[in-house]
Parts: C-alpha cells; sequence; structure tokens
C-alpha cells in the first residue's frame, strides 16, 4: 500500500507502461474494496435468483482474471478486464430494486474508464455504457421519477441529458488532452532531433580537437576505457550476475564502438549478442544515443553562454518570430543563403564537417516541409522568386 | 563552480518557458469551456421551461452564463487585462456551482444531482492544478449539501428507499477516484511541459556550445565584412530588379558599423524607411549581425541541419520515451556500464567543459530533474562509494592504459 502511493507521488517519473499498470492496480485494489463492502449487503435485496448467482460469480470470476493478467504483466488486457468487471457491477446494480443506485453506478464506471486516459478505450466502453444508460433509463425511468418532477418525458430528458453532456464533455476532454499532448509531443521530437544532430556535430568537432593535441577519440584512449572497466567492475560486484563476466562485457562495450551495428544485428538475428549490442548501442561514446545526450544536456546546464533575462524568442528560430520588419528579414534571408554557400556545416565522405550546401542543396531545402520552421511561405516563395539574383550575388 | 550560476539561469529559463506554454495552453482551454457553456445555455433553459420556470428566472440564468462566457472572450482576446491571475478561470468555477445549487433549489428532482457531474466535467477541461483543487473540493462539499440539505428530493416515487448516506459514500468514491486520476494526469502533464522546456534550454545552449568549438576548430574567423559586403551589391541588384529605391543599404551600413562598435541606442535608423531608432529595432538590428555568438548565426545553423537525416530516430520516441541510463528492458550490467561511461565522459576535459568530480556528478545525478535517469539501486551505491570511484577514475588517468 505504502508502495502504491509513492508510486503515485513519484508518478511523473515513470514511463508510461509503468503508469498504466499502476492504474490497473489502484482499479483493482479499488474494486476489491467495493466489492467486498456491497456485494454482501445486496444479497439481501430483491435480486432475482439467476441475478443472485450468476452476476456475483462472474464479477469474481472477471476480477481474479485481471488481477491475473496483471500479475504476469499483461497490463493492456488487465485494463480491460478491469473495465468488463466494473460493468458487470454496475448492471448488477442497475438490476436492483434501486435504479438511482445503477445510474450513479454508470457514473463511476465512466469515471474508470476516464482514470485509463486512453482516448479510444474511452469511446468504446464508455459508449457503450452511456448507450446502456440512455436505454435502461428508457425503461426504468418510472422509478426514477422525482416527486416534484413535472411528467416522464422531461425526468427521462434530463438523466439521459445529463449522461450524454458528461460523456460528451470528457469526449471533449481526452481531445483537447490529446491535441495538447500531440503538440508539445512534435516540438519535443524536433528539438530532441536537432539536439541529436548538434551532439553527432559536437562529437565530431571534440574528436577532431582532440587529434590535434595528440589525442585519441574517448572512445578509444585507454585511460578512458580503464577507468570505464574499473567503476564497472566495482558497481558490479553489488549486483553479482552469473550469466556474465563484467569485464567481457566492458570489452564488448568498447569493441562495438567500431563495428557496423546492422551487420552484427543482421549476423547475430536473435542470439545474446544481438540482445546486448542492441542494449549497449544506445550508450556508445561516439554516437548521438542516449549517453551522449544525457551528457550534452548536462555540460549545457553549466556553459557559460550568452545569460542573462529570458527573451520571449529565446527558443524561437523562425525567421518572422525574430524580426518583424520586412527589410530585415530579407537582408537575414541574403546573410542565410551566404552562410549557406561558404560555411562547413555538412560531414563530407570522410565523416568531417567539412562540406557546404550547393546552391541545388539550398533549393531543396527552403523548398522542404521542415524548413517552414525556419522561413514562411512568403519568405520562402520570395527566395525562389529571386534564387538566381542570389546565387549570383551571394554563390 | 563558475557553473553554479549558469545551472540556476538554467532553472530560471525553463519555469519562465513553462509559465509561458501553460498560459497559452490555458487559452485554448478557456476557448473550449466557453464553447461547451455557450452550447449548455439551450437546454437548460428548455428544462427550465418545462418545469415552470419563470421568465425573470430563464433570464437571470442567460445573464449569468452571458457574463461567465464573455468575460472569458475578454481573457482569449486581451489576456494582458487579467496580468497573471486566473480569475476567470475561477469565476467561471465558482459560477458553474452556484448555477447547479441554484437549479437544485429550483427544481428540486433527482436528475439534477446528475448535473453535478456535467459541472465536474466541465471545469476538468482546464486540466489545472487550483482548478483540479477546486473541482474536487466543490463537487464534494456541494454534492454533500445538497443531499443533506435538500434529501427529500431522492424521495422517488415507487422506491422504498434511497439512504443518504449510500449517495455520499458514492459522490467520496467518484471524488477520490477523480483526484488520483487528476493527480497522476496533472504530475504528467507538468513533467511533459519542464522536459520541453529543458530541452528547450539544452538546445539553446547546444547551439552555442557547438558554434564556439566550430569557431575553435576552423581556427580562421568568420569574415564578417564579405558577408556584408556580397549583401549590399545583391540588396542592390535586387533593388533594380523590382524597381524600387535600395531601402536596404542604409541598414547594412548600420549593422557595419554595429558589428564593429558596441549597440548603441543613440544610433539612428532609416530615414528612408520610416522605422524609429527605437530600443527594439535597435535590438533587432543587433540581432542580425553576423556574429559567432549571436542569434543569426544560432538560426543560420540550426536551418543548416535541418538537410540532416536521423539514423537514430525511431517511431517510438516521444514525450513517453525519454533518453535515459536506466531503459526497462536493459540488464543490470548494461546499466552499469551506462553509468561508469557517463561519469568517466563528466570526468574527462572537454573543450566546452571542464571535467567534473564524481561528488559533482552526484549531486547532478541526485537532482529531482535528473534522479529518473539512472537506476536507483545503483546511484544508492555510488552515493554511497563516492570517493572509491573518484579513487578509481583517478588511478585509472594516471597510470594510463588498461591492463
Amino acid at each position: 500500500m505504502k508502495t502504491l502511493f509513492s508510486k503515485i507521488r513519484n508518478s511523473d517519473m515513470l514511463s508510461y507502461a509503468e503508469v498504466l499498470r499502476l492504474k490497473v492496480s489502484l482499479v483493482l485494489l479499488f474494486l476489491f474494496i467495493f466489492g467486498l463492502l456491497t456485494v454482501p449487503v445486496t444479497l439481501f435485496e430483491t435480486f432475482s435468483l439467476e441475478v443472485l448467482i450468476f452476476l456475483p460469480t462472474l464479477f469474481a470470476l472477471l476480477f481474479i482474471f485481471s488481477a491475473t493478467m496483471l500479475a504476469v504483466n499483461k497490463v493492456r488486457t488487465a485494463m480491460h478486464f478491469s473495465i468488463y468487471t466494473f460493468a458487470v457491477l454496475t448492471v448488477y446494480y442497475a438490476l436492483g430494486s434501486n435504479p438511482l443506485y445503477g445510474l450513479l453506478l454508470m457514473y463511476v464506471t465512466l469515471t474508470i474508464i476516464i482514470f485509463y486516459q486512453d482516448i479510444y478505450t474511452y469511446i468504446i466502453y464508455g459508449g457503450a455504457i452511456t448507450l446502456y444508460g440512455i436505454i435502461y433509463i428508457f425503461q426504468n425511468g418510472d422509478q426514477l421519477i422525482g416527486p416534484d418532477a413535472t411528467g416522464l418525458v422531461m425526468s427521462n430528458l434530463v438523466y439521459q441529458g445529463t449522461l450524454t453532456g458528461f460523456f460528451l464533455v470528457f469526449l471533449i476532454y481526452f481531445i483537447l488532452s490529446e491535441t495538447i499532448y500531440d503538440q508539445v509531443n512534435n516540438d519535443y521530437k524536433q528539438t530532441q532531433k536537432s539536439l541529436r544532430n548538434m551532439t553527432r556535430h559536437m562529437l565530431t568537432y571534440t574528436n577532431e580537437l582532440r587529434e590535434r593535441d595528440g589525442l585519441e577519440p574517448l572512445h578509444d584512449d585507454e585511460k578512458v576505457q580503464k577507468a570505464v572497466n574499473d567503476v564497472a567492475v566495482f558497481l558490479a560486484a553489488f549486483f553479482p550476475d552469473d550469466s556474465l563476466d563484467i569485464e567481457e562485457y566492458v570489452d564488448f562495450y568498447f569493441f562495438l564502438h567500431h563495428q557496423d551495428l546492422e551487420d552484427i544485428y543482421q549476423k547475430h538475428r536473435q542470439t545474446e549478442i544481438e540482445k546486448y549490442a542492441r542494449e549497449l548501442e544506445k550508450y556508445l561514446m561516439n554516437k548521438p544515443g542516449d549517453l551522449m545526450q544525457i551528457h550534452v544536456s548536462m555540460a549545457a546546464k553549466f556553459f557559460m553562454g550568452s545569460e542573462g533575462t529570458y527573451p520571449d524568442t529565446r527558443y524561437h528560430y523562425s525567421v518572422d518570430a525574430n524580426y518583424r520588419s520586412r527589410v530585415n528579414r530579407i537582408i537575414v534571408l541574403a546573410l542565410m543563403y551566404r552562410f549557406f554557400c561558404v560555411e562547413n556545416t555538412q560531414y563530407d565522405r570522410w565523416k568531417r564537417v567539412e562540406a557546404s550546401l550547393s546552391h541545388d542543396a539550398i533549393l531543396d531545402l527552403i523548398n522542404s516541409q521542415v524548413f517552414r520552421s525556419i522561413l514562411s511561405h512568403e519568405e520562402a516563395k520570395f527566395f525562389l522568386e529571386n534564387n538566381k539574383l542570389f546565387k549570383e550575388y551571394l554563390g | 563552480m563558475t557553473g553554479n550560476h549558469s545551472v540556476s539561469m538554467f532553472k530560471e529559463h525553463t519555469e519562465a518557458h513553462i509559465k509561458k506554454l501553460e498560459t497559452e495552453q490555458l487559452k485554448r482551454k478557456t476557448l473550449f469551456v466557453n464553447v461547451v457553456l455557450a452550447l449548455l445555455i439551450a437546454p437548460m433553459g428548455i428544462a427550465l421551461y418545462n418545469y415552470g420556470s419563470s421568465v425573470f428566472t430563464m433570464l437571470a440564468y442567460v445573464l449569468v452564463f452571458a457574463t461567465v462566457v464573455t468575460i472569458n472572450t475578454i481573457f482569449l482576446r486581451f489576456p494582458k487585462v487579467f496580468g497573471e491571475s486566473r480569475l476567470p478561470m475561477h469565476i467561471t468555477i465558482l459560477a458553474l456551482y452556484v448555477i447547479f445549487i441554484s437549479l437544485v433549489v429550483e427544481l428540486r428532482s433527482p436528475g439534477v444531482f446528475t448535473m453535478l457531474f456535467v459541472a465536474y466535467a466541465v471545469v476538468a477541461l482546464y486540466q489545472e492544478r487550483s482548478a483540479t483543487i477546486m473541482n474536487n473540493v466543490l463537487v464534494f462539499v456541494v454534492g454533500v449539501i445538497t443531499v443533506l440539505g435538500f434529501g427529500d428530493m431522492f424521495r422517488i416515487i415507487g422506491v422504498e428507499r434511497t439512504q443518504v448516506i449510500d449517495i455520499v459514500v458514492f459522490l467520496f468514491i467518484f471524488t477520490s477516484l477523480l483526484s488520483l486520476t487528476t493527480s497522476v494526469l496533472l504530475k504528467r502533464k507538468r513533467h511533459y511541459l519542464s522536459q520541453v522546456s529543458a530541452i528547450k534550454e539544452d538546445e539553446a545552449r547546444a547551439l552555442e556550445i557547438v558554434t564556439a568549438l566550430k569557431a575553435k576548430y576552423r581556427r580562421t574567423p568568420m569574415k564578417h565584412d564579405d558577408y556584408y559586403r556580397q549583401v549590399a551589391a545583391f540588396s542592390e541588384a535586387l533593388a533594380e530588379k523590382i524597381g524600387m529605391k535600395n531601402v536596404f543599404s542604409e541598414r547594412i551600413e548600420l549593422m557595419k558599423y554595429m558589428h564593429e562598435k558596441a549597440p548603441s541606442s543613440e544610433m539612428p535608423i532609416s530615414k528612408e524607411t520610416g522605422e524609429s531608432s527605437t530600443r527594439l529595432s535597435m535590438d533587432e538590428v543587433n540581432q542580425m549581425l553576423i556574429k559567432p555568438q549571436g542569434k543569426l548565426h544560432y538560426i543560420m545553423y540550426k536551418a543548416s541541419q535541418l538537410t540532416q537525416g536521423d539514423d537514430n530516430a525511431s517511431n517510438t520516441e516521444s514525450l513517453r520515451q525519454f533518453p535515459s541510463l536506466k531503459h526497462t528492458f536493459d540488464c543490470m550490467y548494461t546499466r552499469i556500464v551506462a553509468l561508469s561511461a557517463f561519469i568517466v565522459i563528466m570526468h574527462t576535459d572537454k573543450p566546452y567543459l571542464e571535467g567534473l568530480s564524481t561528488r559533482a556528478v552526484v549531486g547532478l545525478l541526485r537532482q529531482t530533474e535528473t534522479s529518473h535517469l539512472v537506476d536507483n539501486d545503483l546511484l544508492g551505491v555510488l552515493q554511497e562509494n563516492t570517493d572509491v570511484v573518484e579513487q578509481l577514475i583517478e588511478r585509472a588517468f594516471k597510470k594510463g592504459g588498461r591492463a
């Protein structure tokens, strides 16, 4: 229980799969307590014998199945079955002597589905529960009518309208969440890609500069290799694993730096070599994987660059966002073209950053969709219309 | 270490960006809430009419809705009117629950009670911390007040009894479940925003690092004179081609002047283009200079990299999978190698960052925003043995080479 609450407290740090697991655990715990407290009491109510035997048994079986699925790590299956379990409980109450309880349970079931935060699950199961609720109110509306109601039709309409309204507003909630998430996610992915490219350049420049100083690239430096080996051997002593030798594993790690990994994956398909190579690929020192990206993020925290206040355009790189005057934007465009032509920003065939862009490559780049994050359609059109002039004077 | 100031500025920048993103998102959510509120007016009017409410009562409800929609519209059009406060959102929440209570008093029907959930759902659209707390407290308190104060309305015809306690228990379940849902959701949303803001600051600083590295690597500085001279020639030809006066030349002269001297707000800007010599336009010209550590250089560098394919990109990469040194399916030895390599790389001197001690690295990894990067058990062992690990690295670097 304590672990469960600590996981909720730290849920922001959990992966998507771990969060889903946490949610299913909570729902099952809730189902267990709720079922244990309420079902035995209802046994004294006026249910038909079939309902009294069949539904609680089905409830128990579905609950056990959901818990088993969770235990064997089939988390999504467990999620679906936890919803079925709650649906059975709702139907059980809806068939009881007080239809208001059944109706309220429909709201709880919808809430459980909302809890999972999955739009498709919500549309399918939430839609089914809402539909069941509307039909249920049609059939049992006479038992839901209040003392001051003006008539059965109006009373039914209020119940049905409210249930449908609840479903629809939460549907909007999901659409809103998804669009906001997508937007933030796309922004993140674009920035991640840009950061990875810069990491690759930083690695190239760093190793070239090391070479000038008579040093080998980081991954070939024997001091670096020995330090990694010694630290790993020390740490591994706290987590013994008979199936692997840590020193051999470190050797394998440095060996991978010089290999064509795709070739290894092809040659050793579905072997331990492939498994471990894939695991370690993210942490190679000469690739912009997770290790080097985290390193760059950490280095960035300490880097004393253009500090100072936070301007609104700090993270904006489009010409529009940074330059309001049209005259300035045209000058910037010209400077940018010149920069592309004369500065070495691209990899050459020897994997050094020693190549610049040709006029045709610049045309392709400015025409590309991805470049709309830098130039607007209007600016790109201006360039394309005058591209010969750009080439003649700035190329 | 001088980097401490840099680390604190990093946090300041990311916090400012999170706030900016939240405000942008709040505007979009307010738009949705406004649309839903406008849509609710008609069915509510019909319900009131059928329950025999007076025209005056119906008008009062419409007036409350119209006021809330207007306040929200003002917020959408002129957000600065409300400064940093979230007043329109809080007014909307309170108005919704007040409307609910007055509907209970007016109609006294069990069907009205379920409208409480619709009010809850509308407020949930905000997906914002203070709104969520208000929503959860209000739905429970208002619900309990309704059940205890107007219990008679639950006397459903043909049903023996509806226990007040049953409804309160139901409300408790409903509220606690939704509180859990929203707390998990809000925590993750905040985490996403902080990750996006952090990566934006990472990118801004990485651009500075990589351009500085490039300058060091190429040995000769950028020939800014060539840039300005050729752009001047280009602009003259452009003006001639489109048959207009050359409005660029004076600006380019100004840029050359500013490149050599410190930018000054006293410098006049074009009389011909009619732009005023405000600090803002001077700042803009300053941002156009061809300097290695200038905004334009960063923009151009980033733009030049858009040609690069991304070998490592995968479809699964998203906010749901951050770079980490402890991926779910990695075995313990992989995690150990990843962490060891990380500590050693951080320890090594690089042109852009002096080597950090193991203690400093552990300190970085223990921070809230980075603690999820490393296996918790491993980090615990590392923390307890910082000095030993430091000695191992020092010894390896002194002796050099593997045995």
